[in-house]
């Protein structure tokens, strides 16, 4: 090989290893909003009752206990996660559920619904991405006409 | 006594930057500590900015006043993790990554512009500055959110293109300061940005001893000579200024993750002239500079910086008056140090010529 063909092919590795480590850079760095999410669900028809407090952890932090119907915000960073669910009481009785949750690159944030992570349900189902309510509508501004003779001095 | 002389001439602005803090430290009323902190966190700060000037000295260009075109750079590196979410020490790693090709290419500009106007590299890497400004301007008030798309349109003005005043770096912020944090008597360090500056220093020292590095020595000395002994003048020229502006670019990206604020539009307006003249303080020249006179630099002109303010309001009842003090003595010592050197080269010439003529002449 010769010396320009070694040098563009040591350019071009090196090129495309900047690339590579500037996507997973992105990857792994990327933030997300999460809302975690003990509301009652409905997934394929069947309803899943929201159960009563419930202990969250996200990658083994501090647990934050969430009633029903409660909803709490985290920020977390990258794309995998480890969800801990502690139930304290409900109809299954107490109970500790672990699952593992992938964030797509694209998502600012996401809802993750505890009861549906914990009827096993699928990631899909567990994990939806969180979209902004729609902002609402300001009236127009209304222009007012005014005549020239009403806002001059009059001579 | 001629030594001391001598001494004393060559160190003058540092001796006189001494004297002037020394006097002000007491009027300013501020304790040690918060003192030390201070000068200990502005050093972190301002470092690497100051290290990129070192080269192009070298190479005989003079003070890098297009170094703010790294720092743009730099803030386009910042505005994009910004903008994409990315944070932590992975966000800062991208932004100098997405930075590089760009400071490069700026950097390549400003080199060959500067190869054509020698001898005034000063004052056109100054105007360049101008001149990019308004491009990066261009780009960020128009192209962003238009051209280029952008994610978060809490960083895009209300009129759907164009980034913000403030960018809120809260992702980055600090990064690098408290990577390895360490409290030592109250006073917090921020270790790994001093490692970061010590290997910058290394890289500056090893630089020097490069075939590189003695190409630049040569062409700095004396361009004729280095061009008849083989040296791609121009090309070594070149670099030199790529690399300042590489420099500049992590250094305003060490700069703002220690703020944790970006001035999307004015940020980097200062960055030279601050540098320039830290460098300055710090006892170099035009001609010459060391890696000592940058640490000395930033801490004396940082230093100026923090009691400054007080000692005005305490010395005649206003906070305003060191502000303009501070104003003044930074574009003031600029000012000295380039009629200083105008001053030296004129009165070299005078003396070359004087020699020519030889002893018998003008008696």
């Amino acid at each position: 090989m010769s010396r320009t063909r070694r040098r563009a092919f040591l350019r071009a590795a090196l090129l495309a290893g900047a690339v590579v480590l500037g996507a997973w850079l992105a990857r792994t760095g990327r933030a997300h909003t999460l809302f975690l999410d003990n509301a009652a669900v409905t997934l394929g028809g069947q309803e899943h009752p929201a159960p009563g407090a419930v202990e969250v952890s996200l990658d083994g932090g501090k647990p934050e206990v969430l009633e029903q119907a409660e909803r709490a915000m985290r920020q977390v960073v990258g794309p995998v996660h480890r969800l801990a669910i502690e139930v304290r009481q409900g109809p299954g009785g107490p109970r500790r559920v672990e699952r593992e949750i992938r964030l797509p690159f694209g998502w600012d944030a996401a809802v993750v619904s505890l009861p549906a992570a914990l009827a096993g349900a699928p990631a899909g189902a567990v994990v939806t991405r969180w979209q902004p309510p729609p902002p609402e509508d300001a009236p127009a501004e209304q222009m007012i006409q005014q005549k020239d003779a009403d806002v001059l001095p009059q001579r | 006594m001629n030594r001391l002389r001598r001494l004393l001439a060559e160190n003058a602005v540092v001796l006189l930057f001494a004297a002037l803090i020394a006097a002000a430290i007491p009027l300013s009323g501020a304790p040690p500590l918060y003192l030390l902190q201070e000068v200990l966190t502005r050093l972190g700060r301002n470092a690497v900015l100051v290290l990129s000037l070192l080269l192009p000295v070298m190479a005989g260009m003079g003070l890098n006043f297009g170094m703010v075109l790294g720092a743009m750079a730099g803030q386009i590196g910042l505005i994009l993790v910004t903008d994409w979410a990315i944070v932590g020490l992975p966000g800062l790693t991208l932004a100098a990554m997405l930075a590089t090709p760009v400071a490069v290419l700026l950097g390549w500009l400003c080199g060959a512009v500067l190869n054509r106007a020698k001898g005034r590299e000063m004052v056109t890497g100054y105007i360049l500055g101008f001149f990019v400004n308004g491009l990066y301007q261009l780009v960020v008030l128009y192209a962003m959110g238009s051209l280029i798309p952008m994610l978060n349109p809490e960083l895009v003005l209300s009129r759907g293109y164009g980034v913000r005043n403030v960018i809120n770096l809260t992702g980055v912020r600090q990064v690098l300061d408290r990577l390895v944090p360490a409290r030592i008597g109250g006073i917090q360090l921020p270790v790994f940005t001093y490692a970061l500056i010590a290997a910058m220093c290394l890289f500056v020292v090893w630089f020097r001893r490069t075939k590189l590095g003695q190409d630049m020595r040569a062409v700095g000395q004396d361009r004729a000579v280095a061009d008849a002994a083989g040296i791609p003048v121009e090309r070594t020229r070149i670099l030199a200024i790529v690399l300042s502006t590489l420099l500049a670019c992590y250094g305003q990206i060490v700069f703002l993750q220690n703020l944790g604020t970006l001035n999307t539009y004015n940020s980097h307006e200062q960055a030279g002239m601050f540098s320039i003249a830290a460098l300055l303080i710090g006892g170099a020249s035009v001609t010459r500079a060391s890696i000592p006179n940058v640490l000395v630099g930033v801490v004396l002109f940082h230093l100026l910086f923090i009691v400054s303010p007080t000692a005005g309001k305490n010395l005649v009842g206003s906070a305003q008056l060191g502000e303009y003090f501070r104003q003044f003595v930074s574009y003031g010592v600029i000012a000295v140090a380039l009629v200083l050197y105008a001053w030296r080269k004129q009165a070299g010439e005078q003396q070359a010529r004087a020699a020519l003529r030889g002893p018998g002449v003008g008696t």
